[in-house]
């Protein structure tokens, strides 16, 4: 009976004593990612099923690597989505799964947590898809006119609204370059940046230069 | 009685169906009320008392399974009933095909819901039809044959203020009717499994009568908002596809 009580009363104490060891650094951890990304972290769990718990995308469910770019860019498409500007079209098939996903982040909160949260997570390796790439110097020529946006180095530039494009992956930067070319994305109602892409995209003229350009832009992440 | 109570009938078979829906709960419910009666009220009648024992039968004998027998009688006759009252509503809503005075193309994708109305000239897949997403827009009283798509997996276009619900397939084109009878809008869903976002496919049914309708064909075709006039109300999140 004594025995008991002492056994108990030990594994309490050596209890409450390892919780608090433990419980301290984990504290520290949420205070120093603030709770914005604790809740991003969450909310993330939702998009996880496409865009896979590292953000690295997967091509099978069209879904693109988007572990991170920045913040302003994720929260504009965002709401770009729900709005209905992005993706609800009929021949975006890619779009039309992204529409609903959006409907779930219901509060600008939300979104800037979400949006915090993919910023904040690794760029992925994105393993080249596509068979035969283009031509890297070819698509340096072409690329000269993104670069006044995208930047010399596809770093993008949030002063134009223009995003990163190195991380992105080739199956998805052919992808957007022709659905903006067939005006799928970028003339939804109301949208101000798309239009300007849709001008920009018409000086690749054919199949061949759009992959010579994103050989070209997927190059510069090797440097 | 039961249906049309939480949801209007806005087709010319919704009234059918809810009828047999009505028929079916009173020939099954009415029988399950009186045996739940019978069955709670020998438990309490024929409970545990001091001094009567128990006694074992096997209810083989004619005294007893004569109850199981003359329920036979009834059960029979309305499965007969309700068999008879389904495949005639089954066959004018499934198996038969009314001439149409229009059709509308009907494609369900993951996920959402894209309506291709003929335009002016009545005849889909043409220059003129209008393309949209998430809304459908049809004339009251007017027959329509749709034609549903899949473009990927299972769907299924349900419009319960139809009475209507017809799965797509991928890789078939699926033919079906419907006459809508009541002016406003209705809910359109899907209800079949779909993928993560099954359940965030709305859409909605916009049912006016034939001049409104006219009007809103003539407004949204790509035809004439090339040539100008565009509809200025359109839903802003419908967009025209066929821009
Ligand atoms: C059902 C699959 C699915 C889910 C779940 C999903 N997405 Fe997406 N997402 C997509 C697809 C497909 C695209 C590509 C759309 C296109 O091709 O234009 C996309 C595109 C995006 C983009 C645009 C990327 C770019 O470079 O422009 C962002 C940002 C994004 N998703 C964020 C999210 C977030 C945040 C969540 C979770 C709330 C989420 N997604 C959940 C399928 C999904
Ligand atoms: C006038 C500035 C400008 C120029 C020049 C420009 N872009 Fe863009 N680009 C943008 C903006 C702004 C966006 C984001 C649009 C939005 O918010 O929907 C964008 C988006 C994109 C996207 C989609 C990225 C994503 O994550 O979904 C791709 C791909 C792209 N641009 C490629 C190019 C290429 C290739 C060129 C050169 C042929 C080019 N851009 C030139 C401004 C520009
Ligand atoms: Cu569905």
């Amino acid at each position: 009976m004594l025995a008991r009580f002492i056994t108990t009363l030990t594994t309490t104490a050596l209890f409450s004593c390892m919780a608090t060891a433990i419980g301290l650094p984990g504290l520290a951890v949420a205070e120093d990612s603030g709770p914005e990304l604790v809740r991003g972290e969450q909310l993330y769990a939702l998009c996880t099923q496409c865009h896979g718990a590292d953000g690295s995308g997967n091509q099978a469910a069209l879904a693109p690597a988007i572990a991170g770019l920045p913040a302003w860019y994720v929260k504009a498409q965002l709401e770009k989505f729900r709005a209905g500007i992005r993706g609800l079209h009929q021949g975006d098939r890619g779009g039309l799964r992204m529409y609903p996903m959006s409907q779930w982040l219901r509060t600008e909160e939300d979104r800037e947590a979400v949006a915090a949260y993919v910023a904040s997570m690794k760029p992925t390796d994105t393993a080249e898809t596509v068979a035969h790439s283009g031509d890297v110097a070819r698509g340096q020529g072409y690329y000269a006119v993104c670069s006044a946006c995208h930047g010399m180095d596809a770093g993008g530039n949030p002063q134009m609204g223009a995003p990163p494009l190195v991380d992105l992956n080739d199956w998805y930067l052919i992808s957007s370059i022709e659905k903006y070319k067939s005006g799928i994305r970028g003339n939804g109602p109301g949208d101000t940046l798309g239009p300007a892409m849709i001008g920009m995209v018409a000086t690749l003229p054919d199949d061949d230069a759009i992959r010579d350009v994103v050989a070209y832009i997927k190059s510069l992440k090797k440097k | 009685m039961i249906l049309n109570s939480v949801l209007p009938e806005a087709s010319t078979y919704a009234a059918d169906i809810d009828r047999l829906f009505d028929v079916i709960t009173l020939l099954v419910g009415v029988p399950f009320l009186i045996a739940s009666f019978l069955f709670f009220s020998f438990i309490f009648r024929f409970k545990k008392r001091e001094g009567t024992p128990a006694k074992y039968i096997t209810g083989t004998e004619h005294q007893y399974m004569k109850w199981i027998h003359r329920a036979h009688v009834p059960i029979l006759l309305f499965d007969v009933i309700i068999v008879v009252m389904a495949v005639n509503v089954w066959y004018d809503v499934k198996q038969d095909l009314p001439e149409a005075n229009s059709t509308v193309r009907v494609i369900a994708q993951q996920w959402a819901w894209t309506f291709v109305h003929p335009g002016p000239d009545n005849v889909l897949d043409t220059a003129d039809d209008i393309v949209t997403i998430n809304e459908l827009h049809v004339a009251k009283d007017t027959l329509y044959h749709y034609k549903l798509e899949a473009l990927d997996v299972l769907h299924d276009f349900s419009v319960p203020a139809f009475r209507l619900k017809q799965d797509a397939i991928p890789g078939r084109v699926i033919t079906g009717w419907f006459e809508p009878t009541l002016a406003g809008e209705f809910g359109i869903q899907c209800a079949e499994i779909c993928g993560i976002g099954h359940g965030l496919m709305p859409a909605r049914l916009i049912v006016e009568d034939r001049a409104q309708h006219a009007a809103w064909i003539a407004e949204n075709s790509p035809l004439s908002v090339a040539a100008g006039v565009e509809d200025e109300s359109a839903s802003e999140r419908t967009r025209l596809a066929a821009r």
